[in-house]
């Protein structure tokens, strides 16, 4: 990661607020996801989307993955 | 008047508790953001990824600040339109298959007030992650491409946002319409195609499918070096009234058929 930050020579007050909100998302979806008794469809399957499908995993799995009451 | 404030409180104290409230603002911020990155970035990305031969010149001309925001808010047509399409498709026709419907409608609440404070909350929560995202999108290239000014920004946010809401409208139509969401998802995504490419293709400039290159042309008319300019005021105030209009008739139908269909 580093060499790549280097080699793309990207200053880090430029990235680091989009890698925060990913971030957020990411977490976000991911403790909601974990603490839901149910979930539509395989938990660990929402784990998998929400982790591996940048930006739009979190939406799907607010959208589509929780169960409401 | 108390009964619309009840409603929407209840409304956005929903959209927080399914952290809609959250995930669209951030959704949007990074949407906007994407463009004035990547531009940034480009001789470096082409230059890392080296599949170039040895001895190709590239000259890749320093796009204008104002064309690289106008870019970047033209994405909220395609990745924006999906996620507040997402977000909202199921306002109604959820709250009916869960029951919620009855329980709020044995209050006294009116029909009317009840589609008219899910449709402000609605616009609300839509407006919001629109200006954060475009907000986010102009210091991005402020920062990373050049000067341009915040007014016009705030102004095409506006004009933008009326046709965002025209596609959230018709959403929360089709939400009382069909019991299925994805039904309604799915036709409120082609009417927004066919509306934009008929503003396309006719060249119909006051069609509310237009609005969104109004919205663009506005930041790009600041701008001198974007030449040959398309920007009509006239054409733009023209496709806002139709919007507006459209937008009113489509909450009247929604009441009508809520009422309808409700407890029918």
């Amino acid at each position: 990661m580093q060499e790549l930050i280097d080699m793309l020579n990207i200053p880090l007050g430029v990235i680091l607020p989009i890698i925060a909100i990913e971030l957020i998302l990411l977490i976000m979806a991911l403790v909601d996801c974990i603490r839901a008794e149910q979930t539509n469809g395989p938990k660990w399957l929402w784990i998998l989307v929400i982790v591996l499908i940048e930006i739009l995993g979190p939406v799907f799995y607010f959208v589509f993955g929780r169960k409401n009451r | 008047m108390s009964q619309l404030a009840i409603v929407w409180r209840k409304e956005m104290y929903e959209a927080w508790k399914n952290r809609r409230y959250i995930w669209l603002p951030l959704v949007f911020i990074l949407i906007g953001v994407m463009e004035p990155v990547s531009t940034h970035f480009m001789p470096q990305i082409l230059k890392m990824s080296g599949g170039l031969p040895p001895g190709t010149m590239i000259q890749i001309p320093t796009p204008s600040a104002a064309s690289v925001f106008a870019k970047a808010e033209a994405q909220y047509s395609t990745l924006g339109l999906l996620v507040l399409v997402l977000a909202f498709m199921g306002s109604v026709s959820n709250e009916r298959q869960h029951g919620v419907l009855e329980l709020v409608m044995v209050k006294p609440v009116s029909y009317t007030a009840y589609v008219m404070a899910k449709w402000l909350a609605a616009g609300t929560l839509t407006f919001t992650a629109l200006l954060l995202g475009d907000i986010a999108s102009w210091y991005y290239t402020v920062q990373l491409i050049g000067r341009l000014a915040l007014g016009p920004v705030l102004v095409s946010a506006v004009v933008y946002g009326l046709w965002l809401m025209l596609i959230v409208t018709l959403s929360m139509f089709f939400s009382i319409v069909f019991n299925s969401t994805s039904a309604n998802a799915f036709i409120s995504l082609v009417v927004a195609v066919i509306l934009s490419v008929v503003a396309g293709v006719l060249k119909w400039q006051w069609s509310p499918g237009a609005l969104p290159t109004h919205a663009t042309d506005l930041v790009l008319q600041v701008d001198a070096k974007a030449g040959a300019n398309t920007f009509s005021p006239s054409d733009m105030t023209f496709s806002i009234a139709v919007t507006a209009i459209i937008i009113v008739l489509l909450i009247v139908s929604s009441i009508g058929w809520f009422k309808r269909r409700t407890f029918a």
